[in-house]
């Protein structure tokens, strides 16, 4: 198992009263695994993939990467394994927009890495793009960046959260696609979305409704 | 740390977004070079006045001490015993008078040094003082040799007469037919002490009313701390020691309102930067939520903030003194050097002053984005929650 939580909640204190943005949500992720979470806007699965990226600490419960104790844990290890074993797709792409694609591909990383970022844009379909800058690119452009910013230093475990949530319907299959090859090679995911026509690319399904995370089914095609 | 100190290696080069978003980078970097313009060019005036000064009243005095008798000369028995010291090498009677120049801040006297005609020679190389064009005054006449910038800066040529009866303001009495012209550290003139004389009211006799006192090398020092003991009140000694104290305290609020300027142009600056520096970081908000959500440390993201500001101040560092350098060129070759007055626009001490700009200007835009960084939450930002 790469990944796991055990009744992991996050709460909120506002005006005095507490708020339960994510509550006693356990899964585990494995070695070639694609897991979705699926759930309309507002019910807590952003919150959850922040937890279980180590990007927010949990108010109970614990996530564990490995062996490691990711939420409560050492703020270095977390800050250590994001940028070593974790890759991260938001629902915006949020790319630099003084950047080319390929610089932005490995923004924060050695400049060993362009080679490989080239490499991977190419593979996406992008070779005529490599050196574009945002603004020169479509949006579907700009997400396959995004994603294989999130890829480039071969992480164990890709969160995503709603990577499809502003594209068509042709790109979200085709960004499912890649992740899910992605699985197929060795590494992993979790994946946050609302797009239920996306769960037959899943080998583990969840819901999540106002909080409360619940297994629907081991793989996708039950 | 060194994962920290390494990010500045990562892509991109930390001074990449004020190098290719060069309209918010260039006004920054002229910011800097114009502070730095000011600071070097005033502190290079201000060192060229102070220089000026000193050559003609302080430098003297490390060749030479001087005694000037408290009555009409100075009684032969101490001239003796002077000349048989151990540390003294010679003596040449002499008589001073002045004339006036432009400065840089108004009037400046040169000296006039009268001596005998037949150690004019002496006296000069002893002064490091070389004829350059025309020739040496001649003995029992009004004529005088004086320094080339003393020449451009009163405007007259070998065959000219200066004096006070062409220039009221000069202190030199008489009209002295200009013969040669001089060049070296030292900006004075040279006549004969023989014509002196001759206008002299006072009868000294054998002796003169003031001698040049010059040391054996490297005797200096030990001889102007004896020199005083040996007049026994019949005269009084001018030595490096005593005119060195008027010197500083002349220029001392000089060298303070250099400070000041120096301080008040660091803190503007400074503060300016830093101001500037926090709006770029607001609307790069989402760059650093993102370097830090992919797992950038806060140090890293400041050490990658303190190398792109002191990549930018130690660019307008470098620009603001190549500017400066070209300023001060320019004053010198149009105003200053037609003047007679040399400035020191080479000066490495004149830069110094302005070391402190890109390096406080750095201190104090990281310090003002550091405090941005450690509050930085990259959930907030991705959540567009900023």
């Amino acid at each position: 198992m790469i990944l796991s939580a055990a009744d992991v909640g996050l709460c909120f204190s506002t005006g005095g009263s507490i708020t339960w943005a994510v509550r006693h949500a356990s899964l585990s992720v494995g070695k070639g695994q694609l897991v979705m979470i699926l759930g309309p806007s507002g019910s807590g699965k952003s919150s959850l993939l922040y937890l279980l990226s180590g990007l927010r600490s949990a108010s109970e419960g614990e996530v564990r990467y490995g062996e490691q104790l990711l939420s409560g844990g050492n703020k270095h290890t977390a800050r250590r394994l994001r940028f070593t074993d974790f890759g991260f797709v938001y629902q915006q792409h949020f790319l630099i927009g003084y950047l080319t694609a390929t610089e932005n591909v490995c923004v924060g990383r050695s400049r060993q890495y362009l080679g490989h970022a080239r490499n991977l844009l190419c593979e996406l379909g992008l070779e005529s793009r490599v050196n574009a800058y945002p603004a020169e690119l479509s949006y579907g452009q700009r997400q396959r960046v995004a994603l294989a910013r999130a890829l480039v230093h071969s992480p164990r475990i890709v969160f995503a959260d709603e990577p499809t949530a502003s594209v068509d319907s042709k790109l979200s299959v085709s960004i499912c696609k890649i992740l899910r090859d992605y699985c197929d090679q060795g590494g992993a995911c979790v994946m946050v979305t609302h797009d239920e026509a996306l769960r037959s690319h899943a080998d583990g399904l969840y819901l999540m409704r106002d909080g409360i995370l619940s297994m629907h089914s081991a793989s996708a095609s039950e | 740390m060194l994962s920290a100190v390494r990010s500045v290696l990562a892509v991109p080069w930390p001074w990449a977004f004020l190098f290719r978003n060069k309209a918010k980078g260039i006004p920054l970097l002229l910011l800097v070079a114009l502070s730095v313009l000011v600071i070097t060019t005033v502190s290079a005036i201000t060192d060229s006045i102070m220089m000026s000064v000193y050559r003609s009243s302080v430098q003297p005095y490390e060749h030479a001490s001087a005694i000037v008798s408290s009555g009409i000369s100075i009684p032969l028995h101490i001239v003796r015993n002077l000349e048989n010291s151990d540390e003294v090498e010679g003596m040449v009677p002499f008589l001073d008078s002045s004339v006036r120049v432009t400065g840089m801040m108004g009037s400046e006297s040169r000296r006039v040094l009268a001596v005998p005609t037949a150690e004019l020679e002496n006296v000069m190389t002893r002064f490091h003082v070389r004829l350059d064009g025309g020739r040496l005054p001649i003995r029992g006449e009004p004529e005088i040799a004086i320094h080339e910038s003393i020449a451009r800066s009163k405007g007259v040529h070998v065959g000219d007469v200066i004096g006070r009866e062409v220039d009221s303001d000069d202190y030199l009495w008489g009209a002295f037919v200009v013969t040669g012209t001089l060049r070296g550290d030292i900006p004075m003139c040279v006549s004969s002490l023989e014509y002196f004389k001759k206008q002299w009211i006072f009868d000294a006799g054998d002796s003169s009313y003031a001698y040049l006192v010059f040391p054996v090398p490297g005797r200096l020092a030990s001889l102007n701390r004896t020199l005083g003991d040996k007049l026994g009140g019949e005269a009084t000694a001018i030595t490096l020691d005593s005119v060195m104290p008027a010197y500083r305290s002349e220029f001392a609020n000089t060298r303070m309102v250099l400070w000041a300027v120096d301080l008040l142009v660091i803190v503007i600056v400074s503060i300016a930067m830093g101001l500037v520096n926090t709006v770029h970081y607001l609307t790069r908000l989402r760059e650093f939520g993102l370097l830090a959500s992919i797992g950038l440390t806060p140090a890293g993201l400041v050490i990658r903030t303190i190398t792109e500001v002191l990549g930018l101040g130690l660019a307008g560092f470098g620009a603001g003194v190549a500017l400066a350098r070209i300023a001060l060129w320019l004053l010198s070759v149009w105003l200053f050097e037609p003047r007679g007055i040399d400035m020191n626009y080479l000066k490495w001490k004149s830069i110094v002053f302005a070391i402190p700009v890109p390096l406080l200007v750095s201190v104090f835009s990281t310090i003002t984005v550091w405090v941005n960084i450690l509050r930085l939450d990259p959930v907030s930002i991705m959540e567009g929650r900023d």
